[in-house]
């Protein structure tokens, strides 16, 4: 009966880490809406705010959790008008960028 | 002989002339007869990729290619494979069955808009202007051409199968060629100087494509086609390339149906010679917007 509880107890435990992991994880990482000076639009997933680029993840958060490898796309802000930031149970945050450097920190702070 | 010849071109020349036409007949109908003396019978196959998960185009073509089978079980078959291995080896199993050559032969695919190139697939494997030249991608495919002769029609069934235009470039993507023209000389080749049926536009699969209508031709609906980036297609909708290996040419051949039998023909006019077609191009032509298509289809094809 000891035993029976114990392994119950574990996969219990095993399984509330293992969601709280994934939840984490959605959380975290933002959904990028970028629009180009062409106006073009790119959607995908932040990976990286640089000094003079952002790095994104050309595919969906389902396709990032299966392992799918996509080449990553680096796009400087000199290349892109406006960007959409999403972050799961968040509102949407826009910022105007117009090929200038954005307000760095503060897109910093909205990927953290 | 040489004498005879000689003679009958000096004083009976009609004789001659006869003669002439005679062996010419002769000549051809050995050409279509068999070893046995039968005139060789000719298949149509449809080839459909086999689905791992549901997908609406390949499973509307294949039940309708299903249906008319029913209809015509002598001369019509539907092969759905994984892999070109697997194609050939039910088609060569029919044909060697019933002492046959392929007559027609459509391969059912989707087209990559976002690879750049025209291609068509059978199961995972892609065949582009590059891939049918080479011999081991090809080598499956190859043993098929046994099966086949100048009076053969391949009908490659995916977008921009047969695109000769440049797309624009876009973001960091260059300008860049389609060559759907060279994967049709290719194809042809490949299939003994097949001729070689493909579209430079977007191909339907709706209801009623085997009723030798205009049902391949047609508008899609999805969002992410009415952006600029789609213009070329658009422009060209509804028209078909054709190849004949015999003569080594192009044609414009109007657009192409099919028939119940799973004949490849085509239509005397082209679908936007319609008025009415032509002003539901021209409304959704007026409705693009730039942002419908994701670019990140782009990046993902790199």
């Amino acid at each position: 009966m000891k035993t029976i509880t114990t392994i119950v107890l574990l996969t219990v435990t095993f399984n509330l880490f293992a969601q709280s992991n994934s939840i984490s994880d959605e959380k975290t990482i933002c959904s990028i809406r970028l629009t180009t000076m062409n106006d073009n639009i790119l959607k995908g997933l932040l990976l990286e705010v640089k000094d003079t680029s952002v790095l994104i993840y050309p595919g969906k958060f389902k396709e990032w959790k299966k392992g799918i490898k996509y080449k990553f796309v680096e796009f400087g802000y000199s290349n892109i008008r406006e960007l959409a930031l999403k972050r799961k149970n968040h509102s949407r945050k826009k910022y105007y960028i117009d090929g200038s450097r954005p307000l760095f920190n503060e897109l910093k702070k909205s990927t953290k | 002989m040489k004498h005879v010849i000689i003679i009958l071109a000096r004083y009976r020349p009609f004789y001659l002339l006869a003669l002439v036409f005679f062996v010419t007949l002769q000549t051809m109908a050995q050409n279509t007869l068999d070893n046995s003396g039968k005139p060789q019978q000719r298949l149509n196959f449809m080839v459909s990729p086999k689905q791992k998960k549901f997908d609406q185009a390949p499973f509307s073509f294949q039940l309708q290619a299903k249906l008319m089978r029913k209809y015509h079980k002598a001369d019509f078959y539907v092969i759905i494979a994984c892999s070109s291995k697997d194609m050939v080896k039910k088609i060569t199993h029919i044909l060697e069955s019933k002492n046959a050559l392929i007559g027609n032969i459509w391969f059912d695919s989707h087209g990559h808009y976002q690879r750049r190139r025209s291609l068509f697939e059978i199961g995972e494997e892609e065949f582009n202007y590059k891939t049918i030249r080479d011999s081991a991608l090809t080598v499956h495919l190859k043993k098929l051409s046994a099966y086949c002769d100048t009076n053969t029609n391949v009908g490659i069934g995916s977008c921009y199968g047969g695109a000769t235009y440049t797309l624009p470039a876009v973001e960091t993507f260059p300008a860049q060629r389609m060559n759907g023209d060279s994967l049709m000389i290719g194809t042809s080749k490949l299939f003994s100087n097949a001729t070689v049926y493909a579209c430079e536009s977007f191909v339907m699969t709706g209801v009623g494509i085997m009723n030798a209508n205009y049902a391949l031709a047609g508008m899609p609906g999805r969002k992410k086609f009415k952006d600029p980036i789609y213009a070329p297609v658009w422009e060209k909708l509804g028209e078909w390339n054709c190849y004949s290996g015999k003569n080594g040419e192009f044609k414009k051949p109007v657009t192409v149906s099919l028939h119940h039998d799973g004949r490849i023909s085509y239509k005397q006019r082209n679908y936007l010679s319609f008025s009415k077609n032509k002003k539901k191009l021209e409304k959704k032509i007026q409705k693009f917007k730039r942002g419908n298509y994701n670019l990140a289809n782009l990046y993902q094809a790199m």
